[in-house]
């Protein structure tokens, strides 16, 4: 008999699909938390396919790592036994999502399981998971580093399963599989079967072009509701501005994005992303999200798949600055010309193919050297200041998202003499589902060149962006504003450095104490 | 068969009877079933109490406001906004889609006003229709009416046309326009309660069904007006008891929504637990308690305040913080709670100063004057205003004839008192007279010795013995102070120059200057927060001869906050007090003989917690001018309201212990320049043994 173990709907389906496809014949039970159930309650007419689902009532308790193995074993036996099994009543045990207590149980009791990536692509970057956990689940990332679950390296582990097809930087050994082109093997009754039971309707009708997976931040306490409808006004207003979106919420996402983007269509139906091409009628080009996992599934049905990435979750607050010096660089013809530093590479890529920026028919020879160093460090200062020193005409812009001042330097002050402070203005233009800071932000550009310089002093621009509900806007400064501008930026950039070396100064004293 | 006491004679007797004592009831279970107190015995205690209050000791609910004064404290271990302990939406929202039909209250569930009592607005109704006493003869109305109801038909719930009624039987004022009005202040005055807007729209988005069920005298085209406005649309029905003719609070509406909705799960949500919670669950309805701003937030507002602008900022910090949508640092709840009160209310009390005397361009002095102008900035555009750089130390340099004594104590005296040790030399080197360190020797001073109690005095000699040269020093950077003070001046016949107080030597100064050595044909008028001296007989003719407007306190007004101020917590009280208004720079310490502007060491490490108050109190500001657009008399702070809150917090000083401990201060000019470290709080407080 075989054991399945799932805790979202990718899983169960991984586990429908498996199960029909490995295991046709055998006995097979499935076991889900009560809160999976509770909001799915079609799971338990899986029945036809599983001999037994079993619901356990799901928790991580708060324990000693010295007490863990047998106060879990006592856990899961009891679950267990009122449906008359216990693990060593199933000759494989499939665990999806290894990093909860389950995973915990069997690793800390060394009973063998095959680990089943959580997400498609998840099994390589384990520090995703570690990432969720560290932000609201500090046992849980102790336990899951300390047995192995997080990169599948538990002695007990048997096999790997994922999608080998999603781009990974690690090199693990597994069994590939891929849920949507699995949907595609099992026979057709049960493809069927499987769309009820997710209430996944037998088609919808889409008017659009882009389907936009959402993920549930706020539930998970990545971030506020507040954060993530303004990652989301953010995110269409920059990248997808005239573009038809099609969202398709994740089934545990509350946000009301109808009420957000009412020029959107929102897929209401819950179910699992992988059924998605089976029920779009049309078919849609492009497929997009920030970060969710569902995406590598069924990027193969589109044309397109853009996913801003774990960096861009951190960073979409500045998009407005990469956006402006993305507009200075356009203006000095030479979008085609830019090479970066410590920035966001995929904020930039994607700006450039999505954000409506033109290519220059008489493109410049200089470089637009885009600047962003995430935290200050002697040895980056000294790289950034060589740069300024060695280049003539080309332009440097500092993006200067953690106001690091990269190109300070107490005993360098005629650097300042080629700076030249850009402000963005930010003009809120609507009350209602208003989410954005409207502080002045300050991107600064250096060049050595008179051309240059002037071209930039003169750049201005303006542009609405309509869900967010902001007027974003460059103006040029007379030369009293740009000096003050430069005085604002010298004294916060000594302030940022001097504080930086308080707080080394402090780190300093408390390890020696 | 359990018989609940809500159920019992004794209940109607003792609760039912008064309005208040019900109201007090309620919040007293509230609050205490929240925490998981539940004690019957405490809670029979507690109906004696104020029953005896209320029917004996003829208490009514204003007078229970100023007779009840105690010493609140501030929330100590946590951030006041944190005590709810609420939720956030997107998780509170889960156990709610289980269910058909979710039923809403209206007030302080789905709606708030910012009052610390529904009955508060009738102050400001009293004051658009005129009439006096309105509050106490809009309540007496209201009592007539459900007793005479009661009489009539054995349940006391009335509209407001019944209330109205006798009010016109009261007053003459004719019972429409007195509806009207009530209306308008109401539709004025109620917001959306963000938290629960965003569990409506979850809901709405998920085609949850909504019902709402109230308790009030507006009948339900009155409430679905209040509604619309607040943004709450798409729900199927309004229950509200004076259509129905029963309440909430007996079950009769809740039988309604259950006869309605027979075959459908349904769950109501509402903030008062014998009514919203007990009530409906007793009709078979399950209910979700939503502690009541107020009654969450009433034990941290300062009790001694101005009835209705106590009861509007009350109001005001109550549902903001305590709606659950949001949570705060300490930082920006210390500008929000305690600062942004005292800001609005000196800008506003400004510019009325300034309108009287005529005054044509204000000047608001570094630092404190950074989050004055901001706030000044919102409120008004008619009369232009300028943040100038100045300070103590540059006004004693640039009229050193004089100042010569405050000269003196500041750079010998206090230096001598100082936490950090600092050497004669560093003293000279920080106000430009480095000139004379050779000259020390003369005197027998080691200029690398530390200043002390036990060697200031020669260092004092010295100083008065060099006054020529010292003189001339400054005499060199005046040029430069005179430009820049004519520039922002700017021509204007009358001036007025802010600072937050508290002899007034900045702006005395900066009138000295302007008026007597520069002979500028510029009136300067100081207004300051609040007028402050070490000695009781220092400024007082200043004060007393109107030269110095002070806002909160001086020797002439309110001298029992001049005492507190001055004397409790052993004299440190302006320390806290100017956490509100720091800056995100360093002092400005002069110029120097090209003309170059100086600073002092930036206090760095200050910078996130000053940027953190400083969004408190905007944020303070904006609503509080949001709230008042309509009723610009609450703007009319007095300077003892505004000082209130700051009295409550500093009264014990474990709050600025816990969250300010660390925050660098320099007391007195002249800091050391050669180590650049500067006091924190806590070491000052240490050294004096606060």
């Amino acid at each position: 008999m075989v054991l399945f173990h799932a805790v979202t709907l990718y899983h169960v389906l991984f586990s429908v699909e498996y199960k029909l496809l490995h295991y046709e014949q055998d006995k097979a039970m499935l076991m889900v938390p009560h809160s999976l159930l509770e909001s799915f309650p079609k799971i338990s007419e899986l029945k036809g396919i599983f001999n037994e689902v079993i619901v356990y009532h799901y928790y991580f308790p708060e324990n000693t790592v010295s007490d863990v193995a047998k106060e879990s074993k006592d856990y899961f036996d009891k679950e267990l036994k009122s449906y008359g099994v216990g693990f060593d009543s199933f000759n494989e045990i499939y665990v999806c999502n290894s990093s909860e207590y389950i995973g915990v149980c069997l690793a800390s009791n060394n009973i063998p399981f095959v680990f089943v990536e959580d997400g498609a692509g998840l099994l390589g970057k384990p520090d995703v998971l570690k990432l969720v956990h560290g932000k609201q689940q500090n046992q849980k990332l102790e336990y899951c580093t300390l047995f192995g679950l997080y990169d599948a390296s538990a002695p007990c582990i048997t096999r790997r399963i994922g999608n080998k097809l999603v781009k990974s930087n690690m090199d693990i050994e597994m069994e590939h599989f891929d849920v949507v082109k699995s949907l595609e093997l099992i026979q057709n009754k049960y493809r069927e079967k499987v769309k009820a039971v997710f209430n996944a309707p037998d088609y919808i009708e889409v008017d659009g072009n882009v389907l936009f997976l959402t993920e549930h931040l706020a539930n998970q306490d990545l971030m506020s509701l507040d954060e993530q409808i303004l990652i989301y006004q953010t995110t269409f207003d920059y990248f997808f501005e005239n573009q038809k979106l099609v969202i398709k919420p994740h089934p545990r996402d509350l946000c009301f994005y109808e009420d957000l983007f009412p020029q959107y269509q929102v897929i209401r139906e819950v179910f699992p992303s992988e059924l998605i091409p089976s029920v779009l009628k049309k078919r849609l080009t492009t497929i997009a999200t920030i970060t969710s996992t569902g995406i590598d599934n069924i990027a193969t049905s589109f044309d397109k798949a853009v996913s801003l990435g774990f960096r861009y979750r951190e960073e979409y607050i500045f998009t407005d600055k990469y956006y402006i010096a993305l507009k200075v660089a356009e203006s000095l013809n030479a979008i085609h010309n830019i090479q970066q530093i410590g920035t966001d590479e995929k904020i930039v890529d994607l700006l450039i193919e999505y954000g409506g920026f033109k290519k220059s028919y008489e493109p410049t020879k200089n470089t637009v050297y885009l600047v962003d160093v995430a935290e200050f460090v002697d040895g980056t200062a000294k790289t950034i200041i060589d740069l300024l020193e060695r280049i003539n005409d080309d332009v440097v812009l500092f993006i200067n998202t953690r106001k690091d001042y990269c190109f300070y330097d107490y005993y360098k002050k005629n650097i300042w003499n080629y700076i030249i402070p850009i402000p963005i203005i930010k003009t809120r233009i609507r009350s209602e589902d208003f989410y954005s800071d409207c502080s002045e932000s300050v991107i600064y550009a250096y060049t050595k060149s008179e051309k240059n310089r002037t071209m930039i002093e003169r750049f201005t621009m303006q542009r609405e962006l309509s869900n967010m509900g902001i007027k974003l806007e460059v103006k040029s400064l007379s030369e009293y504003e740009q000096r003050i501008k430069v005085l604002e930026g010298m004294l916060e950039a000594t302030e940022k450095r001097l504080l930086f070396y308080l707080d080394r100064e402090k780190q300093r004293n408390n390890k020696t104490s | 068969m359990n018989i609940s006491f809500a159920d019992t004679k004794l209940h109607k007797v003792f609760v039912d009877n008064n309005l208040y004592i019900k109201h007090e009831y309620d919040n007293y279970l509230a609050v205490n079933r929240r925490n998981g107190k539940n004690n019957r015995f405490k809670e029979w205690i507690f109906l004696l109490r104020v029953n005896l209050a209320y029917l004996i000791l003829n208490r009514n609910s204003n007078k229970e406001k100023i007779s009840n004064h105690t010493d609140k404290i501030p929330s100590l271990n946590k951030p006041e906004s944190e005590i709810a302990n609420r939720t956030p939406e997107i998780h509170f929202v889960q156990n709610l889609l289980q269910y058909d039909i979710i039923s809403f209250d209206v007030f302080d569930t789905l709606v708030l006003r910012p009052f610390s009592k529904p009955t508060d607005l009738f102050m400001v109704i009293g004051n658009r229709l005129g009439i006096m006493d309105f509050a106490e003869v809009r309540i007496d109305a209201e009592k007539q009416a459900r007793e005479e109801q009661k009489v009539k038909s054995g349940n006391t719930e009335v509209t407001i046309y019944d209330i109205y009624e006798k009010v016109n039987r009261m007053t003459g004022l004719d019972a429409s326009v007195g509806v009207n009005t009530e209306l308008e202040v109401e539709l004025d005055y109620c917001f959306a309660n963000p938290y629960m807007k965003n569990v409506w729209r979850i809901l709405q988005n998920q085609n949850k069904r909504f019902v709402i069920t109230s308790d009030m005298y507006l009948p339900k085209e009155m409430i679905a007006k209040i509604l619309d406005k607040c943004g709450y649309q798409g729900y199927e029905s309004i229950y509200v008891s004076c259509d129905y003719h029963c309440s909430k609070y007996r079950g009769g509406l809740f039988k309604n929504v259950r006869n309605d909705y027979s075959d459908k799960m349904i769950i109501h949500i509402g903030d008062n637990y014998t009514s919203d919670v007990q009530s409906a669950q007793k009709n078979g309805i399950d209910a979700h308690y939503y502690a009541n701003c107020h009654s969450i937030g009433k034990q941290y507002r300062p009790d001694k305040m101005s009835y209705l602008i106590g009861s509007f900022y009350s109001g005001i910090v109550n549902t903001y913080l305590h709606n659950g949508h949001k949570k705060y640092d300490p930082y920006y709840e210390y500008g929000f709670i305690y600062g942004g009160l005292y800001v609005v209310g000196f800008c506003n009390w400004i510019h009325k100063q300034a309108i009287e005397k005529g005054i044509d361009k204000l000047l608001f002095i570094a630092r404190d004057g950074c989050i004055y102008q901001k706030v000044y900035d919102m409120y008004f555009n008619d009369i232009p205003c300028q943040y100038i750089y100045w300070s103590r130390i540059s006004n004693i340099k640039y009229s050193i004839e004089k100042q010569r004594v405050n000269f003196i104590n500041n750079i010998a005296r206090n230096k001598a008192s100082s936490v950090q040790a600092v050497t004669f030399d560093d003293v000279l080197d920080s106000v430009s007279l480095g000139c004379l360190k050779e000259k020390l020797k003369e005197f027998g001073i080691n200029g690398g010795a530390v200043i002390t109690k036990e060697n200031y005095k020669e260092f004092e000699d010295f100083l008065i013995s060099n006054d020529e040269i010292i003189r001339q020093v400054y005499l060199n950077q005046e040029r430069f102070a005179q430009q820049y003070l004519s520039d922002c001046i700017d021509g204007n016949c009358k001036v007025g120059v802010v600072d937050v107080g508290w002899k007034g030597t900045g702006p005395l100064g900066i009138k000295y200057l302007v008026e007597e050595k520069w002979k500028l044909k510029t009136t300067v008028y100081p207004f300051m927060a609040g007028s402050l001296a070490y000695e009781v007989t220092e400024a007082i003719n200043e004060v007393q001869n109107d030269t110095i407007s002070a806002y909160m306190f001086s020797r002439l007004d309110n001298a029992d906050l001049c005492d507190f101020q001055r004397y409790h917590n052993k004299g440190t009280n302006c320390i806290y007090f100017e956490l509100f208004t720091q800056a995100m720079h360093p002092s400005f310490a002069g110029w120097d003989d090209t003309g170059n502007m100086m600073f002092a060491v930036p206090e760095v490490e200050n910078y996130k917690v000053v940027k953190k108050i400083h969004e408190g109190i905007m944020d303070f500001a904006l609503v509080y001018k949001q709230f008042s657009d309509n009723d610009i008399y609450l703007r009319n702070i007095s300077g003892r309201d505004a000082f209130i809150p700051f009295q409550m917090i500093v009264r014990k000083l474990d709050y600025i212990k816990k969250y300010f401990g660390d925050f660098a201060f320099a007391r007195s000019i002249a800091g050391k320049q050669s180590d650049q470290s500067i006091e924190t709080i806590n070491m000052i407080l240490e050294k004096i043994g606060v």
